[in-house]
Order: structure tokens, then C-alpha cells, then sequence
């Protein structure tokens, strides 16, 4: 799956706004639309930050990153380091840290 | 009344990684500048001075931080520094605090906790033409009034502001000084207690209110880093990319360092020469010759690779690509226990472990950073290379395998990857021994893409050269020096009379040709080179090493060898040469080759080398850490002597291990 997903030239970019359409077959039928993590998403996308895990080990650095409950974020990478522009930054976060953000789809 | 001296006053620059706060304390202390470790840490410590209102105010750059909450070393220190509880740091008088009007809503987080600390606080806010190009600039008087503190909009590198930001400075320090208020209740047991507990969220709620009323709401910015980054940072793109640029930086630093390199050793050639035609021969000449002016030289040529490393890694840390690169290669290095950051020490590894380990100084944490220091020692650096070729030359048959390889090219290209190889093996088993914890999750900001500062980057390279010089450039010498003591003392009366009979015989002999003549007392020379080494404490500890040596397959003369690379590993060639009586290496691998393939052992009649023994000796130079620059610039980097001894102690257990095991298994199957 990740290799056939790395072949693939360009990140593709979703024009769309709408959470359904820019689920990936596969991650959506493992994990239900109410629980969006940050690794299933696709790049471009605007998202708020619904909660970081507890177990989380860099929360704390994420908020003060501007990654914060409430916050919106865009996904610009979603590769293994993934990479979220939050208050103007560019973050990378790894794949570990990115699954344990909840984030939910956000009008622009 | 008794006058007191005056006590400087001292102010703190901090401010978020990438916010410009280096070129700003660049652009007020030009190259007043002193930089050194915190004690016991590896962060390292930068103070300048610059003059306010007639006083000598001392600036104390502090590492680039995103909070108080002393998560790292880093952290620890900003936060020590601030509350004026680091013991060889007078508590400080005012803070001036870069904040990024880019990024100003992310920036004004630690400002709010700055401000919490109680002393008087001055903004210098940099990157406004850059706001502006952006359609968000930002109301500098406004954001005073909103925050309480004075606020001064800066152009470091046009030298803008800078006036305005010293007069801000020189009220701030006139009013009341904290510091002396703090010194004194820590003094008297009381007070001085800060709390940063207040919530991420309660913080940014504030700080959102107070950018509304100063900076207009921007659109997300889409300028040419995203542009730049979707190439950059691309899956495989990107990886094709980091590849080619490290092979330019690779490909430069080599071509444009061997002939400095080559100019300072000629350099050194003649100081050595004019020294031996100035002073009489004896101890004396010995010592300036031999000892100190190959050991400056020793010195002096790891200068122009340094130099140019730091050079490139400066323009690549300065543009905002070392970020991307260690974000693309952090999957790759997770597997060996390590980050992203670790890439960039490990590749220069390949050129030379002295500036790789300086170079370790990207990496914040502090266990990932001694790790890639403890690896790194590993990498073939091109000091081995010469001693691969001359064992190889030697004892691997030119045999041709498949597609145009030999087993010669074979061979060297294994010794690199083997010892790639033991660095990430060396590394992984550390991460879960020694420096057991966990990996810090990898968090890291990609600042955009920027023309790098030209002075920032000119000043990064001085300092470096300068701290190389001072600190690790002494231990190198002195260590070159007691290395030449080891290998020219004791003298021997009774070598010095024989050779002195056996050349006036030959001189006085008739029936020889001049050019006989020289050829003979040529030879002499060589020979009584060989017998002094042999009878020096070098030769000496060489032989006393033999029985331990022996298991690997190694005679004596390989131990004399031995010692002799801890100066330096290629020294191994001129050292074997004069153990073989060929003189200096000026005489050329080619006979050294010969005579070592020549070489009897007088116990068992067979060859001292063989295809197994020089393979064996390549695999000691790949693992062992015969480098005492290396070592010299561990202690530096580390600031004790501990780790750099863990790190001899490892290396050299490794190489005799693996080396014994080698030799044991391979000589039972081989039976030579």
C-alpha cells in the first residue's frame, strides 16, 4: 500500500472541501468519518484541531506550535513526516504524532 | 562612601528559532563576540558586547526557544539564564525579545511568558518588509500599546532600527533593575518564584485578540515556498534532490579543500627545511621540526575542510533547506534510533569526523546528539583511505568480476559500506543501551525559503575556524608533540657509533662509483631510521603490544604502525616505512608494498602478510579510533572528558573483537 502509494509523481491536491470525497479508499472503511485523524487526510485541506491524544508525548510543543484545540491548520504533506501550516508555520510532524490528532474537515 | 566597581549590565536576547534573532546580535556585537559551552551541557553559550549610553552592556544570545517550559537543554537554559539561576551567569538586567511579525500570533507565545518573569522587556520586531510584501503589515505602536512593552521595528541586515532598539534598550536598563532585586531575594532565601503553568489555549486566546488589533487577518500565505517545498520535499523527488546537493557539497569541499590542504603541507615543508638548514642537528631541531611544525601543520590542514563544510552547512541552514532535508531523511534515520538531524553529521563523517562532530551542534536533543557523535567516528573518513590503498594494492589480486568491478574496486567499496554499516548498527544498540530513552517525537518547523545572509553565514565560518584553533587545535598539538617524543626517544648511543662506522667505511672504501656511493649511505640513512624507531618508546610499545596483537594475525612492526596512527591514521604509512627501512614515505607506496609482501615471520617461516592479515588490518582501521583530533574534539563538543574515552574504549573493543574472531575463524578454514 505505502509503496504504491509512493509511487504516485505529484502529492495529489484536493480541491475538495468535502470530507467523503477526499477519503482514501481503505483508511475510511477502518475508521469511522467522526474520528478524522490527521494522517487520513489528504493535502490542501483545511482542518480544525479537535484534540491532541494525552498520550501524545509532544502535545504540549504542538500547542506552542500553534497547533492547538480550536486551531485551523492546512495539510501541505501528507507523507511520513507530514507537514501542517499553522499560524503562518510550516510543522513537520511525524507519522506517530500525526495519527494521534483528531482534526475535523473546516470551511476555509 | 566606598565606590563600587561597575557591574556591567547584561541583557538577553531570546527569541523563536529561524526569527532572525542571530543576524540581529550579529548586527549589534560585529565580531565582539566570545562564544563557549555552558558548563557541563553541549549548549553552547554566546555573548557580545555593544556600548549604551557610555556603558559596556553585555548581550547574552540565548538558543532559539519556543517556550519557558524547559522541555530541552535548550529550553533549560533560556529559562536558567531568565531566572538568573545558571551559577557562572550574573541574573540579567532586561530582556530583548525577537519576535517574527510573519509569524507574530505564533511568536508572541514566549513573549507572554517572557513578560511573566517581571523584567523590563523590549520587542525588537524583524521580518517587516517581508509582512508587508505579504499584504500583512504590522502597527508597531499598536502592538506596544497592546502589550505594554516597547516595541521597535528592526532591519538587521539593512542596519535599520538599530538606534532606536539601543535607546529603547538604554531607558529600559535605566529604570529599576530586577536582576538586583532577584540577586537579592535569592540571597536572603525568599522570592524569585515564577509560575509559567498558565494553559497553551488561555495564552493563544489573548495573544489572537492582540494581533486582531494590529495586523490584518491574512489569507493563508501561498507564496514560493509552498512551491518550492512540493519539489523539495517530494516522496522521491526529494530524496533524488537532497542526494544530488550533498554530492555538490561533497564534490566542492573536496576539489576546493585538497589543494589548500596541499599548499599548507608544502607550506609546512619549508618551515620544516628552513629549520633544518637554521638550527644544528640534535633535539632541538627534533622537536621544532618534527614535533611542532608537523603538529601545527597536523592543525592547520583540517582548516580548509572545515572551513568549507561549515561554509555550505551555514548557506544550507541560513535558506531554510536543512530543515526539509532532515525531515525527508527522518524515517530513514528513526530505523537506526535516530533523527532526521543526524543525516547531515554522518555524511560529512565521510570526509573527516573533526568537522562532523562540530557539526552535530543542529541537533537539539541532547541523546540524539551524543549518539550521532559516538557513530560518527565510524564513517571511513578519508584519512583511512590511504591505508585501504596500500593494503589493498598490495595483497587483494586484481581480479576481475563481473562488469568491468575488480576485486580490488570490490574491496574498497565494501570497507565503506561495512563501515556505514557499524555506524547504524553502533547506533541503534546505544539508543537502547547506554543512552536508553525514548526518541523525542519529531517536531520540526520548516522556516521559509530565504536568500541567506552573507555576513551571518561569513561570521558562522570564524567562529568555527576560531573555536577549532583555540580549543581542539591545542589538544591536537600537544598530542602530536608527545607523539613525536614517543617515537624519537630514547636515543641510542651504541646505533648512532655503528652507523657512524658503517658509513665511514663506506666513504673511505674504494673501487665504488659516486652514485654507488650514494645509493649506499641513502640506504644507511633509512636503515638507522629504522633501528632508532624500533629502539624508541613508539617501537618499544609496539613490541610490548605484540602478544595482544598476535590473535589478530599482527607482528610487532604492525603494532609499531598502530601507534603511530593515532596521530593520525595515513601516518600508518610513513611509520610502516621507516619500520621497513625504506626511509621516509617519500620512497613511495610501491616498495613498501614489496617489501611488506617480502616480509618472513622468523617463528613460523611463512609470510607475515597475507590476503587474510590485510584484509583484517583494513577491518581494525575501519572500526578502531585511532584519531586523537577526533578524540580532542569530543572532549570540546561534550565539555568532559567522559565521552570521548567511551568512545576510544568502544571503538578500539570492537575493532580487537571482530578483528580476533575474523582472524581465529578465518584462519582455521584457511588454514594459513
Amino acid at each position: 500500500m505505502r509503496m504504491r502509494r509512493n509511487l504516485a509523481l505529484w502529492p495529489k491536491r484536493s480541491l475538495s472541501a468535502s470530507g467523503e470525497a477526499t477519503l482514501r479508499k481503505g483508511r475510511a472503511a477502518q475508521k469511522p468519518v467522526a474520528e478524522l485523524r490527521l494522517c487520513d487526510c489528504a493535502s490542501g485541506e483545511t482542518l480544525e484541531v479537535l484534540e491532541l491524544a494525552p498520550k501524545l508525548g509532544c502535545a504540549q510543543r504542538l500547542r506552542e506550535l500553534g497547533i492547538i484545540e480550536g486551531a485551523r491548520i492546512v495539510l501541505m504533506r501528507r507523507y511520513d513526516p507530514f507537514v501542517v501550516l499553522a499560524m503562518e508555520s510550516r510543522i513537520a510532524i511525524d507519522g506517530a504524532a500525526a495519527r494521534r490528532i483528531k482534526v475535523a474537515h473546516s470551511e476555509k | 562612601m566606598t565606590t563600587t566597581p561597575e557591574i556591567p549590565h547584561s541583557v538577553a536576547l531570546v527569541g523563536n528559532p529561524n526569527s532572525g534573532k542571530t543576524t540581529l546580535f550579529n548586527a549589534l556585537t560585529g565580531l565582539r563576540q566570545k562564544v563557549a559551552n555552558y558548563p557541563g551541557i553541549t549548549v553552547e553559550k554566546k555573548v557580545g558586547t555593544l556600548r549604551l549610553a557610555g556603558r559596556s552592556v553585555e548581550l547574552i544570545d540565548l538558543p532559539g526557544t519556543y517556550s519557558l517550559r524547559a522541555a530541552s537543554d535548550d529550553e533549560q537554559v533560556v529559562r536558567s539564564v531568565l531566572l538568573g539561576r545558571l551559577a557562572d551567569q550574573a541574573p540579567v538586567d532586561a530582556v530583548l525579545m525577537v519576535v517574527d511579525a510573519t509569524h507574530l500570533e505564533r511568536q508572541l507565545f514566549l513573549l507572554t511568558q517572557v513578560v511573566e518573569l517581571g523584567l523590563p522587556v523590549v520587542v525588537a520586531l524583524t521580518m517587516i518588509d517581508e509582512a508587508q510584501r505579504l499584504g500583512r503589515p504590522v502597527d508597531a505602536q499598536q502592538l506596544a500599546v497592546s502589550l505594554g512593552v516597547p516595541v521597535v521595528a528592526v532591519q538587521a541586515a539593512r542596519k535599520q532600527g538599530l538606534r532606536q532598539l539601543e535607546q529603547a534598550l538604554a531607558i529600559a536598563l535605566a529604570g529599576p533593575s530586577l536582576g538586583v532585586v532577584r540577586k537579592w531575594a535569592a540571597e536572603t532565601g525568599g522570592g524569585g518564584e515564577v509560575s509559567l503553568e498558565l494553559d497553551a489555549r488561555q495564552r493563544f486566546a489573548w495573544i489572537s485578540r492582540v494581533v486582531r488589533g494590529v495586523q490584518r487577518a491574512g489569507s493563508a500565505s501561498a507564496d514560493w515556498s509552498d512551491w518550492a517545498d512540493r519539489l523539495l520535499t517530494h516522496p522521491w523527488a526529494g530524496l533524488l534532490i537532497l542526494a544530488i546537493v550533498m554530492g555538490l557539497v561533497f564534490q566542492s569541499v573536496f576539489s576546493l579543500a585538497v589543494p589548500l590542504m596541499a599548499l599548507i603541507s608544502s607550506g609546512i615543508a619549508l618551515v620544516r627545511e628552513a629549520i633544518g638548514t637554521l638550527l644544528p642537528a640534535g633535539p632541538l631541531r627534533g622537536l621544532l621540526a618534527d614535533g611542532v611544525v608537523t603538529g601545527v601543520g597536523a592543525v592547520l590542514t583540517f582548516l580548509p575542510q572545515i572551513l568549507l563544510l561549515f561554509f555550505f552547512i551555514a548557506l544550507l541552514e541560513d535558506s531554510g533547506y536543512m530543515a526539509r532535508a532532515a525531515m525527508l531523511m527522518n524515517r530513514h534515520m528513526r530505523r537506526a534510533g535516530l533523527q532526521g538531524r543526524s543525516f547531515i553529521p554522518m555524511m560529512c563523517g565521510f570526509g573527516c569526523a573533526v568537522p562532523a562532530i562540530m557539526a552535530t551542534r543542529n541537533i537539539p536533543n541532547k541523546r540524539d546528539r551524543l549518539i550521532t557523535m559516538l557513530v560518527v567516528p565510524l564513517v571511513s573518513c578519508s584519512a583511512r583511505l590511504p591505508v585501504y590503498a596500500l593494503m589493498i594494492a598490495a595483497f587483494v589480486p586484481p581480479l576481475r568480476l563481473f562488469g568491468g568491478f575488480t576485486a580490488q574496486g570490490a574491496t574498497l567499496f565494501a570497507a565503506y559500506m561495512l563501515s556505514l554499516a557499524a555506524a547504524i548498527t553502533v547506533a541503534y544498540v546505544l539508543g537502547r543501551t547506554v543512552l536508553r530513552g525514548a526518541p523525542e517525537p519529531f517536531v520540526l518547523e520548516l522556516p521559509p525559503y530565504r536568500w541567506p545572509n552573507w555576513r551571518s553565514v561569513l561570521t558562522t565560518i570564524w567562529e568555527r575556524g576560531r573555536l577549532f584553533l583555540t580549543q581542539a587545535g591545542t589538544i591536537i598539538l600537544a598530542i602530536n608533540i608527545l607523539l613525536w617524543f614517543m617515537a624519537s626517544f630514547p636515543h641510542s648511543a651504541p646505533i648512532a657509533e655503528h652507523y657512524a662506522s658503517l658509513r665511514s667505511e663506506v666513504t673511505t672504501a674504494a673501487g665504488m662509483t659516486d652514485q654507488q656511493r650514494q645509493q649506499q649511505l641513502a640506504a644507511l640513512t633509512a636503515e638507522e631510521q629504522g633501528a632508532d624507531l624500533r629502539n624508541s618508546l613508539a617501537g618499544r610499545l609496539g613490541h610490548a603490544l605484540e602478544p595482544a596483537l598476535r590473535p589478530l594475525g599482527f607482528d610487532w612492526k604492525i603494532g609499531i604502525g598502530l601507534v603511530g596512527s593515532f596521530a593520525a591514521r595515513e601516518v600508518f604509512i610513513s611509520t610502516m616505512a621507516t619500520v621497513y627501512n625504506l626511509g621516509d614515505a617519500r620512497s613511495g607506496k610501491l616498495p613498501l608494498a614489496e617489501a611488506m609482501r617480502r616480509d618472513i615471520d622468523p617463528r613460523t617461516g611463512k609470510p607475515v602478510f597475507n590476503l587474510l592479515v590485510s584484509l583484517n588490518l583494513i577491518l581494525f582501521y575501519i572500526l578502531a579510533c585511532q584519531c586523537m583530533s577526533t578524540v580532542a574534539v569530543v572532549k570540546r563538543e561534550t565539555g568532559s572528558w567522559k565521552w570521548p574515552l567511551f568512545l576510544v574504549g568502544y571503538m578500539t573493543v570492537l575493532a580487537y573483537v571482530a578483528c580476533l574472531i575474523v582472524y581465529q575463524v578465518g584462519s582455521r578454514i584457511w588454514r594459513v
